[in-house]
C-alpha cells in the first residue's frame, strides 16, 4: 500500500470572487462555501470566517479542527464512510493544505449537548498559542447552526459533516495544480533484524472516533494499515476536554504513524495499527479487547508496541490491561497516558514506560481578546468570553493531546 | 524587593541553650541570625537578612502542640517574613516534626512559602513535604555547611518568585506535585524513543511513575484461636475522655495505648473520639461500637481466644501521610509481636 501526499503549503487565506490557491495564498468565495455547504438541508445559517497568527482573536465553542484534505487519485475518497462509501483507502494521492486549518463552533442548544461537550478555545496570540498548536495556523471558522428540530444524532451529523465537507471544498481547488512536496509512505521492506513495532490504538466506549464512518463503540478491534489513518479513514467524533481532543487535524497527522514511519527501516519495522473500541460496560467486554488487542500485536510479529488511548476515564483499563496482557506475551510496551488528577486511575506493574503529554487541571491566564468569534460567553461558568480568562489547560485545543501531538509533559516540582 | 526578610527556626540545642535537659525551653524569639543562622547568612550575603530567630525545646513544642505552634507563629509573624526556614533537623525526628509544623504554619496561615532540611527518612518529611520545600540532608550535622547553602539559596529564590528548576537541581524532595512544562519534542517521538531504549534494554525513565501502594500479604490464620493473644488495634481515636495525652484530630503525629485490665467495656462515660474525619456522635454514645471490648471479654469468657491483650491501641488515621502511617504501624507491630500477640481485631473508620 502507498500512499503520496500531495502537499501545498499555504501563507495566508483572504477572501475572494473564486476559491483558488495561488502564490501560497488561499483565495475563498465566501458565498460559494456557503452554499455548497448548505447543500445540508439541515444547516441553517453558516458563517465563514478567516483569523490569522498574531490576530487578537479568540475562538470559542470550537468542536473540531480539520486539515483541508481531497483524494486526487487512487481507491476511496477524500473521508471515506462519510462524504463517500467505505472504501479502502491508503493508496494513490491526497492533496492536503498546509497552514491552514477548518474549525467548526457552533452553539449547542442545551437539550442537544452531548454528555462530553466542553469549552475549547483557540487564541490567535499571547500564552494559550503556546497551548494550542492551532494558535500559529490560519483557521477558517466555519460557524454553523443546524436548524431546530432535529434529533440529537442528526444535528451532530450535519455539525460533523460540515466541518469535513468545508475541508474538502477548499483542497479540491489543487485538484489540478502539481504540490510542492510529494511525501510517500510504504511499509516497504527493511534490513532483516530490526525490531517489528506494532502501533495499539484504544479509542472509548463512547463517542470517540469514527472509522470508515461508523462509530468505534463496540467494536471489535482490527487490523488497520497506517496509511488508512493518514489519508482519512479516522475522524474525530469526540467534543469532550478540549486539550486531550484528539481532533480530526490530528488523526489525520497522526503523530505516532508519522514518528513510526520516520523510524522505519532506521532503527525499528513498523508492522501496522491495531484498532479498537473499549469495553465500557463491563470487565468482561474490556478483557475481551485486551486479549484480541494483544493477540493481533502478536500476529502481526510485533516484539513491541506503543500504546496510547483516546478517552474517557473507564477506558484507561482497557488500556492497562492491554499493556499488561502485551508485556505478559513478551511484546515490550510504551503507554502514552494524560494525567487525571495528577496520577493514574489504574495501572498495572508492567507499564513501567509511560510518555504524559501534561496535566490537564493547570490553570492558565489568558489575555483579554479584540475579537471573539463563536460565542460570547463561555459554556457553564458564563465567563465573558472575550475578556481576561483563568482558565484550565483542559479548555485549550490539543494543549494535553492523547497522541503524542504537542511538546508538553508534566513534571515533579 | 530590595532584601528578602528571612525567619529562623531552630531547637534549643542548635540555638545554644541546651541539651535533653533543656528540652523543655518554651518559645523564644532573637533578633538577627542565632547558632546556624549565622552560616545562612553568609550565604545571603546582601541579598537577604535573618531579621529573627525563634526558638523552643523539643519536648516543650510536643507536649501541647496546638499551644505551642500558636505561640512560635505569633513570634515569627512578628518579624513580618518573606520566607520561613527550619533546621536543619537532619534525622531528629522530634525536631524535624517541630520544623514541619512551623513550616506548614507559615505556608498555610502566614502565606509565606517555607524551607526545612531533614533526613529523607524524618518523620517530619511525611508531615509537610507536599507544601513545603525540604532540601535533602545526610542524618548528622557532617553536611550542615552543604544543607544551609542549599536551604538559602532556594528559600531566596521562593521569596524572589523566581521559577525553580526541577527537584533534582534544586535539591529538594520532589513534593508529590506535577507542573506542566514544555519539552523540544513530541509526545510521539518521546514514545519511539523510549521504546527503543526498552527495545534495546538501555535505562530509560518513565515520565509518570506509578503510584506506590504496599501490598500486604495476609498472614496465614491463626492454627489454633483457643491458645492466641488477641489484641485490639484502631485508628478511630478512641481516648479516655477529655483526651488527656492530646491526640491529634488529624495528621496524628503519634499513636497511644491505654489500659483495659479490669473493663468489661468501654462507656460514653469514660472514652470518646479524638477524630475528626467522621461524625463521631455514635461513637461517643458507644465507644465499643469503634473498639469493641464488650464483645471481645464475651468471647474471651467463652474461651473462644486465650487472653485479650491488657491494652488497646490507638491513632487517628485522618490526613495522615502514607509515611506517617507506616511507621506508626511498624512501631505497633513490634510491640505487640514482643508480647506474644497472634491476632489483632484492626478497627478502622
Amino acid at each position: 500500500m502507498r500512499l503520496e501526499w500531495g502537499t501545498f503549503l499555504v501563507k495566508d487565506a483572504v477572501f475572494g470572487h473564486k476559491t483558488q490557491l495561488s502564490d501560497g495564498v488561499l483565495s475563498i468565495d465566501r458565498d460559494g462555501l456557503r452554499s455548497f455547504l448548505a447543500q445540508d438541508p439541515n444547516l441553517g445559517a453558516i458563517d465563514v470566517e478567516i483569523v490569522h497568527p498574531g490576530d487578537e482573536t479568540r475562538i470559542v465553542h470550537a468542536l473540531d479542527v480539520v486539515e483541508p484534505r481531497f483524494k486526487v487519485a487512487g481507491h476511496g475518497s477524500t473521508f471515506p464512510g462519510l462524504l463517500g462509501p467505505p472504501h479502502t483507502v491508503g493508496e494513490g494521492r491526497t492533496h492536503r493544505l498546509r497552514g491552514v486549518t477548518v474549525v467548526q463552533t457552533a452553539d449547542i442548544p442545551h437539550r442537544l449537548r452531548p454528555t462530553q461537550w466542553d469549552e475549547a478555545i483557540i487564541d490567535m496570540s499571547g500564552p494559550g498559542v503556546e497551548y494550542s498548536p492551532f494558535g500559529k495556523t490560519v483557521n477558517v471558522v466555519v460557524g454553523l447552526r443546524p436548524v431546530s428540530g432535529l434529533t440529537p444524532e442528526e444535528y451532530d451529523t450535519s455539525l460533523l459533516l460540515g466541518g469535513l465537507r468545508a475541508a474538502e471544498y477548499l483542497a479540491k481547488s489543487t485538484a489540478d495544480l502539481q504540490p510542492e512536496q510529494v511525501e510517500t509512505f510504504e511499509l516497504g521492506p527493511v534490513t532483516p533484524g530490526l525490531p517489528k513495532v506494532a502501533y495499539i490504538r484504544v479509542a472509548s466506549g463512547t463517542n470517540d472516533v469514527a472509522i470508515y464512518g461508523a462509530k468505534s463503540e463496540a467494536m471489535t478491534p482490527t487490523l488497520i494499515h497506517p496509511n488508512e489513518i493518514l489519508d482519512g479513514a479516522v475522524v474525530n467524533l469526540n467534543w469532550g476536554f478540549a486539550s486531550e481532543r484528539n481532533v480530526t487535524y490530528v488523526q489525520l497527522n497522526n503523530p505516532e504513524v508519522l514518528a513510526l514511519y520516520r523510524h522505519h527501516g532506521k532503527d525499528l519495522n513498523f508492522v501496522g495499527v491495531v484498532m479498537s473500541g473499549s469495553g465500557a460496560r463491563s470487565q468482561w467486554e474490556k478483557d475481551r479487547n485486551a486479549e484480541h488487542l494483544s493477540k493481533l500485536a502478536r500476529l502481526l510479529g510485533a516484539e513491541a508496541a506503543i500504546i496510547s488511548w483516546d478517552w474517557g476515564g473507564s477506558s484507561q483499563f482497557d488500556l492497562m490491561l492491554t499493556c499488561q496482557k502485551c508485556e505478559k506475551l513478551g511484546i515490550k510496551t510504551v503507554l502514552v497516558v494524560v494525567e487525571m488528577d495528577q496520577s493514574l486511575i489504574f495501572s498495572t506493574p508492567e507499564a513501567d514506560a509511560i510518555v504524559s503529554p501534561g496535566i490537564t487541571d493547570e490553570v492558565v491566564e489568558l489575555p483579554e481578546m479584540k475579537r471573539v468569534i463563536g460565542g460570547e460567553t463561555l459554556y457553564k461558568t458564563g465567563w465573558e468570553a472575550k475578556g481576561r480568562l483563568e482558565v484550565p489547560v483542559r479548555y485549550l485545543m490539543a494543549s494535553t493531546n492523547r497522541l503524542g501531538f504537542h511538546c508538553l509533559t508534566a513534571r515533579q516540582s | 524587593m530590595a532584601k528578602i526578610r528571612v525567619v529562623h527556626y531552630l531547637n534549643q540545642f542548635f540555638a545554644g541553650v541546651g541539651g535533653e535537659e533543656k528540652a523543655g525551653t518554651p518559645p523564644v524569639s532573637r533578633d538577627g541570625p542565632v547558632g546556624p543562622g549565622k552560616a545562612f547568612q553568609e550565604v545571603l550575603g546582601q541579598r537577604g537578612e535573618i531579621v529573627g530567630t525563634v526558638f523552643c525545646g523539643d519536648n516543650y513544642f510536643h507536649e501541647d502542640l496546638e499551644r505551642t505552634k500558636r505561640e512560635v507563629l505569633d513570634l515569627i509573624a512578628g518579624y513580618r517574613p518573606d520566607v520561613l526556614v527550619a533546621g536543619p533537623a537532619f534525622s531528629a525526628g522530634r525536631y524535624g516534626l517541630a520544623c514541619a509544623h512551623v513550616c506548614l504554619d507559615a505556608v498555610q496561615r502566614l502565606k509565606i512559602p517555607a524551607v526545612g532540611g531533614q533526613h529523607p527518612d524524618n518523620p517530619g518529611v511525611g508531615l509537610c513535604r507536599s507544601q513545603v520545600y525540604i532540601v535533602v540532608t545526610g542524618e548528622t550535622t557532617a553536611g550542615m555547611r552543604q544543607a544551609i547553602t542549599t536551604m538559602a539559596e532556594l528559600a531566596w529564590k521562593l521569596a524572589m518568585r523566581k521559577t525553580l528548576g526541577t527537584p533534582e537541581v534544586e535539591g529538594y524532595l520532589p513534593r508529590g506535585v506535577r507542573r506542566n512544562v514544555f519539552v523540544g519534542e513530541d509526545g510521539a517521538e518521546r514514545a519511539v524513543k523510549m521504546l527503543l531504549q526498552k527495545i534495546r534494554g538501555e535505562l530509560f525513565t518513565t515520565e509518570l511513575p506509578l503510584p506506590t501502594v504496599d501490598a500486604v500479604k495476609p498472614p496465614l490464620a491463626v492454627k489454633d484461636l483457643k491458645e492466641a493473644v488477641v489484641a485490639l488495634v484502631t485508628e478511630s481515636g478512641i481516648v479516655p475522655k477529655g483526651n488527656p495525652d492530646h491526640l491529634e484530630s488529624a495528621q496524628a503525629s503519634k499513636w497511644i495505648k491505654y489500659d483495659i485490665r479490669g473493663k468489661a467495656d468501654l462507656t460514653g462515660e469514660e472514652f470518646m473520639s479524638a477524630h475528626g474525619g467522621y461524625d463521631n456522635r455514635f461513637g461517643n454514645e458507644d465507644p465499643d461500637r469503634l473498639v469493641p471490648l464488650d464483645v471481645m471479654r464475651e468471647l474471651e469468657q467463652e474461651g473462644r481466644f486465650k487472653q485479650l491483650l491488657n491494652h488497646y491501641y490507638v491513632t487517628v488515621g485522618n490526613c495522615t501521610s502514607v509515611e506517617s502511617g507506616r511507621q506508626y504501624g511498624k512501631e505497633i507491630a513490634t510491640e505487640l509481636l514482643a508480647q506474644g500477640v497472634q491476632a489483632v481485631v484492626l478497627t478502622g473508620t
